[in-house]
């Protein structure tokens, strides 16, 4: 068990409509979800590990049309399978090793697989109608027809997914397709990229968890927290990282935000985050943007004026809708 | 420090490339259009452009005829864009201009977050060099194989097959301008339509087949019955 595995972490996050969704009249297609559980209105959860944080970019092209609610299946059916391997595994007192390969080789498979048991059942319920389909074959012509093929409706649903997770020995990250993961160390100044960018997939091509090999796609990273020593997890969708100059510009958010918290107080990140993604849709990327933060809290003391959500936050349903 | 993380914010780059053929058939009328029309999109694409203010348009020309070279090398954006008018003279060295732009597009050029990028070549002729090897040197660069390939023929002469092989789209077919109307109409839908499908921030699922991702409404269809002194 690591020293940084005492005291409490807090996760917050925000997702924002994109500025070109807002004049396209299109809904927000990302989606966040955490354990302890956070809901999308920037609010937090406070825990000791095990933590999970999940973010999901549907992709809302016109073949997509449904990405919304594959996101948000994305994020939840995430959290739950992982939850479910950490515990297994707490309860096993395996070495780390067997851990990391076993989390790395098999629990894609499960998350793919829960993922598009979730979607089949939602089709069934919800068919294609005539009206959706108009809309597609208006879009992108002959190109509709692929949503008709064998597997073809999860290309409806389709969305990317990272997901973290923080136990008391080492820190897991999954990723398939685009977006970022970002971790500041002890330092306060030191960033680290655990799962490099993909420079394979350039000018909005992406891995999604609705291509039919999709399991084989993960990317992953396995690190024990005495090596890594996070302060701070900063996990986003692509429309973040798109919305700055430069890949300096965009890591400088790491650093950034800790100091924020620290000169702040996490309160103030929290309430601002919406503001800050806002603004950078805005002025940069005009896509939808999705930011969690884990900010490891250490062994000080709580601030007394921190609200009491969290732990009984809800998410939102698999269609996006408050609770 | 303002409130506000990380370093500066930025508008997504998207390069568009016009490949247009200056061989000697091309001298008169057809360059006379072209350079118009070319020209008289300007105002348009900074339209589309204004509509996607999230889209930051940066414009090139490669030109070619006996080699191929830059007639503007420096990728320019659209509101600074100035048309200057081409000459015609030469052969039609298409797949020389093919390789400029892949050289252009290479990964290390472009930048990780940019939008796909437009390519539309312009030509009333056949290629007279290896058209083949620029052609898999471009689709040889992800960036090029990702790119949006518009083609315009230019009279009864123009190689559809070959504009087609550099389309590699099953949806759309090259373009075949066969009077003075069409080729302004058609490049002004060339130069504006592609524009603002590129310039949508979405994602898109890799595709196996590895072809392009952008979708292109369809163009308009030419004019069969223009008058016989504007035909090519």
């Amino acid at each position: 068990m690591s020293d940084l595995s005492a005291g409490s972490w807090v996760i917050i996050g925000s997702s924002v409509q994109g500025a070109s969704h807002k004049r396209g009249g299109l809904p927000n297609q990302d989606a966040i979800f955490a354990h302890p559980r956070i809901d999308v209105a920037s609010a937090m959860a406070v825990a000791a590990p095990p933590l999970i944080l999940a973010v999901s970019d549907g992709h809302g092209s016109p073949r997509s049309f449904r990405s919304g609610t594959g996101a948000n299946t994305a994020v939840q059916v995430a959290v739950e399978r992982t939850k479910e391997f950490i515990d297994h595994f707490q309860g096993e007192n395996l070495r780390p090793d067997v851990i990391r390969d076993i989390t790395q080789n098999r629990l894609p498979a499960e998350i793919v697989r829960s993922w598009k048991k979730e979607v089949l059942e939602h089709f069934s319920k919800n068919p294609f109608d005539e009206e959706e389909m108009r809309k597609v074959q208006a879009a992108v012509g002959n190109h509709a027809n692929e949503l008709k093929e064998d597997q073809g409706l999860y290309l409806a649903y389709g969305a990317t997914l990272i997901v973290v997770a923080i136990t008391e020995s080492y820190i897991l990250c999954l990723q398939i397709g685009d977006g970022d993961i970002l971790v500041v160390g002890d330092d306060g100044e030191s960033v680290e990229v655990p799962i490099p960018p993909d420079l394979s997939m350039v000018g909005n091509e992406t891995a999604s968890l609705c291509l039919q090999s999709a399991q084989n796609l993960f990317r992953s990273s396995f690190r024990s927290l005495d090596d890594l020593r996070p302060h701070l997890i900063a996990v986003s969708t692509d429309g973040y990282f798109n919305s700055f100059a430069d890949t300096p510009s965009f890591q400088k958010i790491g650093p950034d935000f800790l100091k924020l918290i620290r000169t702040h107080g996490i309160d103030h990140v929290r309430r601002e985050m919406g503001s800050w993604l806002d603004q950078a849709s805005d002025r940069g990327s005009g896509d939808d943007i999705t930011l969690g933060l884990m900010f490891r809290q250490g062994a000080q003391a709580m601030p007394a004026d921190l609200p009491t959500i969290g732990f009984e936050g809800q998410a939102p349903d698999k269609e996006g809708n408050a609770p | 420090m303002s409130d506000m993380p990380g370093g500066a914010i930025a508008k997504r780059p998207l390069q568009f490339i016009y490949l247009i053929d200056c061989s000697g058939s091309m001298a008169g009328r057809k360059m006379e259009t072209l350079n118009l029309a070319v020209r008289e999109s300007i105002s348009p694409m900074c339209a589309v452009a204004d509509e996607n203010p999230n889209a930051d348009v940066f414009v090139r020309v490669i030109k070619f005829s006996d080699g191929a070279q830059w007639h503007i090398s420096q990728p320019t954006g659209l509101h600074s864009f100035r048309w200057s008018d081409l000459d015609a003279d030469g052969v039609t060295d298409m797949g020389k201009a093919l390789a400029l732009a892949a050289d252009a597009l290479k990964v290390d050029n472009m930048p990780p977050r940019g939008l796909p990028p437009v390519l539309v070549l312009l030509t009333d002729g056949q290629p007279t060099d290896d058209f083949n090897t620029g052609l898999r040197l471009l689709l040889d660069q992800p960036w090029g194989k990702r790119a949006v390939r518009i083609g315009v023929g230019i009279g009864d002469d123009a190689d559809l097959d070959v504009l087609e092989k550099f389309m590699g789209n099953s949806e759309i077919k090259p373009l075949q301008a066969k009077n003075v109307g069409d080729l302004v109409k058609f490049i002004r839908w060339a130069s504006t339509v592609p524009l603002k499908s590129a310039s949508n921030p979405g994602s898109r699922p890799s595709d196996p087949t590895g072809g392009q991702q952008v979708h292109i409404p369809a163009p308009p269809p030419g004019d069969n019955t223009a008058d016989a002194a504007d035909v090519f």
